[in-house]
């Protein structure tokens, strides 16, 4: 079996993510300033990144646009236009961490995974809508990314490194979490709550074109509960309604790759709206 | 607690909105002297401040570049504006005539301006002074408080 397949590849380039963010406060502290910043806004050389929903936060909180946020903002937005909340399945230190949870948890007790709710985005777009609206309505701080779990993961490091501190209330909340995702299985987090990957979600929504999953029924093999619904992290149904996915397949290709010994039913490419 | 913000920092509230909690500056800050408040008040935790005790400002202007949200912004040493500097006379070793003492002076990075000798010989902070913290730093005696500028806000709303 060929060392780089699709999973390995992306397993790489989550640790790679993960150290890269361990080492950014490391280099800051010995001086070099080529990057910095944290998953809530990150400067490379010059080029600025952040975080859509920290970027919208300030921005509304407030009340005045900033051309540089709003360009650093565009360009994880566009990322997930094209290639669909990638960000979440390819880059998040804290989707590492829940899908190793996720990993070995499935490894003690393998148990299909029970869906309980088909999906859940609505209720959290409208949750993080209201704080929102609430942020901007009186004038408060981004509040918001006191729950970003990247953004926690990255102030740890920057914590530890250049204030030798840890800060508690992130750190508890980190650890926290990815226990209860331990004993319960489900990857609740990312899966039901994470405010972050909302307006990823929205933007793959409504991108009319993009890298999606798609499922060819005429060459599907299996029956019944088959290997690809039990590989989705996320306990989806690869096969189910296109309508279902759209809105939570983060693209991580998992099923994709479990089910090329299979039928390779599930492909991932460039398509249109599947209706 | 009021905190010491970096300097260039937009006033309390509007820099609340617009910190992003990216701690560029922190990285930034060859000091070392901006921490990224660790508490437990969502309102600013993650948010940056001048802990001048462990180290003060020394106004080297390199944070207000690295603000990517626009709460800092690039201003000149004297533009500062992080607070005051407030010396206790009956503590300070000069004004006591205990000893001739000049290190607040030599110190200071807008000596002259902020800081100035009267007679030649005492201290005494003017209002230039933008709050650094370095005399508060150095003062062997510890008479030097620097009271951050949201505190000077609130006292001058009072009007005392």
């Amino acid at each position: 079996m060929a060392f780089f397949t699709r999973k390995t590849i992306r397993r790489c380039v989550q640790a790679g993510t993960a150290v890269a963010f361990m080492l950014i406060p490391y280099l800051n502290f010995s001086g070099v300033h080529f990057i910095k910043g944290n998953l809530l806004s990150l400067d490379i050389g010059g080029l600025v990144l952040a975080d859509p929903l920290a970027a919208l936060q300030t921005i509304v909180s407030s009340w005045e646009i900033s051309i540089t946020l709003l360009a650093a903002a565009a360009i994880p937005l566009l990322l997930a236009f094209v290639l669909g909340s990638v960000f979440c399945s390819w880059f998040c230190p804290y989707g590492l961490f829940s899908e190793l949870v996720h990993a070995a948890r499935f490894r003690m007790r393998p148990a299909a995974p029970k869906r309980i709710f088909r999906t859940a985005f609505l209720p959290r777009a409208a949750a993080v809508g209201v704080l929102l609206f609430g942020v901007a309505f009186f004038g408060m701080p981004p509040l918001l990314n006191q729950i970003s779990m990247p953004g926690w993961y990255t102030r740890l490091m920057q914590g530890v490194w250049l204030q030798h501190a840890v800060p508690l209330a992130g750190a508890a909340m980190f650890f926290g979490l990815l226990s209860m995702e331990l004993i319960t299985g489900k990857r609740i987090w990312c899966r039901y709550i994470c405010p972050q990957s909302v307006l990823l979600i929205v933007m793959q929504r409504i991108a009319p074109y993009r890298w999606r999953l798609v499922h060819d029924r005429q060459c599907c093999t299996c029956r019944g509960e088959s290997p690809c619904i039990t590989s989705c992290s996320l306990g989806l149904n690869p096969k189910g309604t296109p309508k279902a996915l759209e809105g939570l397949c983060n693209n991580c290709g998992d099923c994709v790759a479990v089910c090329s010994r299979h039928g390779g039913a599930l492909q991932q490419r460039f398509s249109g709206r599947i209706v | 607690m009021t905190l010491l913000r970096p300097p260039g920092a937009e006033p309390e509230r509007l820099f609340r909105a617009r910190c992003i909690q990216c701690g560029q500056c922190a990285q930034q800050c060859p000091f070392h002297a901006i921490t990224m408040d660790a508490g437990l008040n969502p309102l600013t935790a993650g948010t940056p401040w001048v802990d001048s005790s462990s180290s003060p400002c020394f106004l080297c202007m390199k944070c207000g570049n690295a603000c990517p949200s626009g709460a800092l912004k690039p201003v000149t040493q004297d533009k500062a504006n992080m607070g005051l500097a407030v010396l206790d006379r009956d503590s300070c070793f000069t004004w006591g005539g205990v000893v001739l003492c000049r290190t607040c002076y030599e110190k200071c990075p807008l000596r002259g301006k902020a800081l100035v000798l009267q007679n030649g010989i005492n201290p005494v902070i003017t209002e230039s002074c933008v709050g650094c913290g370095v005399c508060e730093f150095v003062c062997p005696r510890k008479a030097v408080t620097t009271v951050p500028e949201r505190e000077l806000a609130k006292r001058r709303a009072k009007g005392s």
